[in-house]
């Protein structure tokens, strides 16, 4: 049994200020074993990963790896010892080709120093990608490549050299179903040869695809580990949120009221035809599409982040020109951006900053902000919205993924936003995160808001949307009402 | 077990020790008005007890004086670069500005009431141009800058046709030359300045979207901030402020030069990265870039009432904006 772990932790505990992020957590892996860790942001997944790898210092307890006891000080040192992990934020760099990408840090000497032996290095990059069993172009720039295959030049990468346990952080988070059926097949080819492979994942569903075991973490604890083969979804779900979901999608259809945005006859260069869809008071319209179908593109477009297109806009029946997104914030419109990172959030600032940065002129006559009253409005809605932080002066990066994502969403509460684009607003945020986000987006329709949902997860959509759009190319290639839609009409023309 | 894995076989872990201690260090630096204050009195104690000369109002005076006018440009720099707005070309801004306000004094014989609206306005303008430059036509505000600065100074030794004149500055003279209370005006004038940035900084909307926009440029333009417009302020601002300097240095020369500023630019950036203004953007405040500029003036003058070879000022200067530079990249985890 001992000989058959190659990875152990014992009472693991980490402290960040103010909160505790690992608390006595135990954790085995192994060989030949995927072994999912499942739990909500901020339970402690990626706190118990990152210690896994060098990235931070444990406070207490121990790591064993092949019984020996370790303290890696930087990813560096475990990847030495056979450990690698893939975050979930690609890290190709985009202007290198796929071989420099593979063989990063490790290109082969040439003969003479400080010259690389790039016969060597395309060798060793194909053999990489021939052990994944896929085809690329080892000279083609990363940058060229769809997600699915940078995740998969990724792959290759930390496959170079010797590795026995693998740590991927939500893999899936960024693939179509066909991609995530080739990842699956050769994530099991892997464990066949005997590496540990370590899961992280919100989607509970791939669990029961993919994973031997599954680790659960709630608060910094580790609630149980338990075989996959007996264990239930609902089992795993209470054991996440520490609560029944009886009701994943609370939603109220409600009456719907006047049209607020018409489109007619959209089109840009950038690849979008003819265009042509109406949004009404009480409505949640999902968009679906495929990457590359244009809906980031709409987005975008709508939200006056990209001026350049044909065709006419109308908020409340009027004719609008959304030249930039100030002006479209002035028409009463909000945006919950997909990347919320780099798009959402303003990292340098507290929570209260954050929530109140689109709704400045609010605050105080003239030129002086009335910070007083902007700090009263941001504890109301922080206690509204059960945005979980010590204060809201907090810098926001310390919040977790769900958290922040509601601080994003609050901040168009706070301009009173009657039109919401909201462009995978559930994106990296987990099961308890997700609900309140949908409980939201459902109280917002009652009061007449009306919100434009592109999303790429069909459930949700099939589950909150009045309508579904279905783009395909940078066309609409089909409108489905609630009761009509299904999982195959959407995807059946989302491809065509 | 390879080797570059420690193993702990006590099970006492040596290496969190270390790394609390450089926890420490960053949580004190995270203090900036703390670790600069230490660093301003430590020149002050080693320079008093090197000189007998060092230590007394008179000379904290003359410190002042020749901090103040880089401490007006360095208010407007600040501010540009919280905001993420770098710009070179302040110290061609304040050489045109002298020239045009001398030239409109001596030529046109336009009273000091006038001209030095007039110097304003041309600050202004130069911000116009570096802003546009920036926002409409996109072009790297680095590179701008660095190319507005060549045209700035250009049209400065135009106009002059590269001479020095003596200029009458009775009307200026109060801008740079007379004592209130026995504090030089520039002093007064730097501290004023230094106030009108800090509150708008700290108290006004405008100053918060800096702050955002410095911070994340695509997320404040998504929350419906114009970042345009306040980049294109932003621009105005540090051109106004080097243009003040500029009237200041003209008042304290009596003669226009048209290269009297020429290579301060860096000295005034320094000031503002040394007093905790983030290279990146999104971070800083007036009182810090305030302790930056004594810190860099009392060691200039120091070195000079020591008798040390002045080329050695030079070498200071660049060291102190390394280690200013250091103490950044300490604090945000720096350049990657």
């Amino acid at each position: 049994m001992e000989d058959q772990l190659v990875l152990r932790t014992e009472q693991i505990t980490k402290d960040f200020p103010g909160v505790r992020a690992l608390e006595s957590v135990d954790f085995s892996l192994k060989r030949g074993e995927i072994h999912a860790i499942l739990g909500e942001n901020g339970a402690g997944k990626s706190t118990l990963i990152k210690i896994l790898c060098g990235v931070y210092l444990r406070d207490s307890g121990r790591v064993i790896i092949k019984g020996q006891e370790v303290e890696f000080r930087s990813p560096r040192e475990a990847q030495v010892a056979g450990l690698r992990v893939i975050h979930q934020e690609l890290n190709l760099l985009p202007l290198l080709s796929v071989e420099e990408n593979i063989l990063l840090g490790q290109l082969p000497a040439g003969r003479l120093p400080c010259f690389v032996d790039w016969r060597k290095a395309r060798q060793q990059a194909t053999e990489a990608l021939a052990k994944l069993q896929v085809d690329l172009d080892v000279r083609e720039k990363a940058g060229n490549l769809n997600t699915g295959n940078q995740q998969l030049v990724e792959i290759a990468q930390a496959l170079v050299g010797e590795v026995e346990i693998l740590v991927m952080d939500e893999p899936t988070a960024a693939l179509n179903d066909a991609e995530i059926k080739r990842l699956f097949s050769l994530l099991r080819r892997m464990v066949s040869h005997g590496i540990g492979i370590i899961y992280i994942t919100h989607h509970i569903g791939e669990i029961f695809e993919i994973a031997d075991r599954v680790t659960v973490l709630r608060d910094g604890l580790r609630v149980d580990t338990v075989d996959i083969k007996s264990t239930t979804y609902e089992d795993l779900i209470r054991m996440m949120v520490g609560r029944d979901l009886d009701e994943m999608y609370p939603r109220h259809f409600v009456e719907l009221g006047d049209v607020l945005l018409e489109v007619r006859g959209l089109n840009s260069e950038k690849g979008l035809h003819d265009i042509n869809f109406t949004l009404r008071e009480g409505e949640i319209l999902g968009v679906f599409g495929l990457l590359g179908s244009g809906r980031s593109l709409l987005a975008h477009i709508l939200f006056g982040d990209e001026p350049k297109f044909s065709g006419e806009v109308l908020i409340r029946n009027k004719v609008v020109r959304i030249r930039s997104p100030n002006v479209a914030c002035a028409l009463g419109m909000g945006y919950v951006p997909m990347e919320r990172k780099n798009e959402g959030l303003i990292a340098t600032f507290t929570v209260h900053k954050n929530i109140t940065v689109a709704n400045l002129s609010a605050y105080g006559r003239g030129l002086f902000l009335h910070e007083a009253g902007e700090k009263k409005r941001a504890q109301y809605w922080v206690e509204r919205m059960d945005i979980r932080t010590p204060s809201i002066d907090q810098n926001i990066q310390s919040l977790s993924g769900g958290n922040q994502q509601k601080v994003v969403v609050t901040r168009w509460l706070e301009t009173q936003a009657d039109i919401m684009i909201m462009h995978e607003p559930t994106r990296g945020i987990d099961v308890g995160a997700k609900v309140e986000i949908y409980t939201l987006m459902d109280e917002l329709c009652q009061q007449g808001v009306g919100i434009l949902m592109f999303s790429s997860e069909m459930p949700e959509l099939l589950a909150i949307a009045d309508r579904i759009l279905v783009m395909s190319k940078g066309q609409l290639t089909g409108v489905f009402s609630h009761d009509e839609a299904t999982q195959e009409l959407l995807i059946e023309r989302a491809v065509i | 077990m390879r080797k570059s894995a420690v193993p702990t076989q006590t099970g006492e872990l040596v290496q969190p020790k270390r790394s609390a201690l450089r926890e420490r260090i960053r949580r004190l630096l995270a203090i900036d008005a703390v670790a600069l204050l230490v660093a301003l009195t430590l020149i002050i104690i080693v320079f008093s007890f090197s000189s007998p000369y060092f230590f007394k109002t008179r000379n904290f005076m003359n410190i002042g004086r020749s901090v103040a006018i880089m401490g007006i440009t360095a208010t407007g720099v600040t501010i540009g670069l919280i905001g993420g707005v770098f710009d070179l070309s302040i110290a061609s801004v304040a050489d045109l500005t002298l020239v045009i306000v001398s030239l409109a004094h001596l030529e046109l014989g336009l009273p000091a009431g006038i001209c030095i609206p007039l110097g304003l306005v041309v600050g202004m303008l130069c911000g116009l141009i570096n802003g546009f430059l920036v926002t409409r036509l996109r072009i790297n505000p680095i590179i701008c800058t660095l190319g507005t600065a060549g045209i700035f100074r250009g049209i400065a030794f135009l106009l002059t046709g590269g001479q020095s004149h003596a200029v009458p500055t009775a009307g200026f003279r109060w801008l740079g030359r007379i004592q209130i209370l026995g504090v030089p005006s520039p002093i007064i004038f730097m501290l004023i300045v230094m106030a009108l940035g800090f509150i708008t900084l700290r108290y006004t909307k405008f100053g918060r979207s800096v702050y955002a926009i410095g911070g994340n440029p695509i997320a404040s333009r998504l929350a419906g901030l114009n970042i345009n417009r306040i980049r294109m302020k932003l621009f105005v601002i540090v051109a106004t402020s080097a243009a003040f300097a500029g009237m200041v240095l003209l008042s304290k020369l009596g003669t226009m030069i048209p290269n009297a500023a020429a290579g301060t630019e860096l000295n005034v950036i320094a000031a503002s990265i040394l007093g905790g203004t983030a290279l990146a953007g999104g971070g800083g405040t007036i009182q810090g870039t305030l302790v930056g500029v004594l810190i860099l003036g009392a060691l200039r003058n120091g070195l000079v009432i020591n008798n040390i070879n002045p080329y050695w000022q030079e070498i200071a200067s660049g060291i102190v904006l390394i280690t200013a530079v250091a103490v950044d990249i300490l604090r945000s985890g720096g350049y990657r």
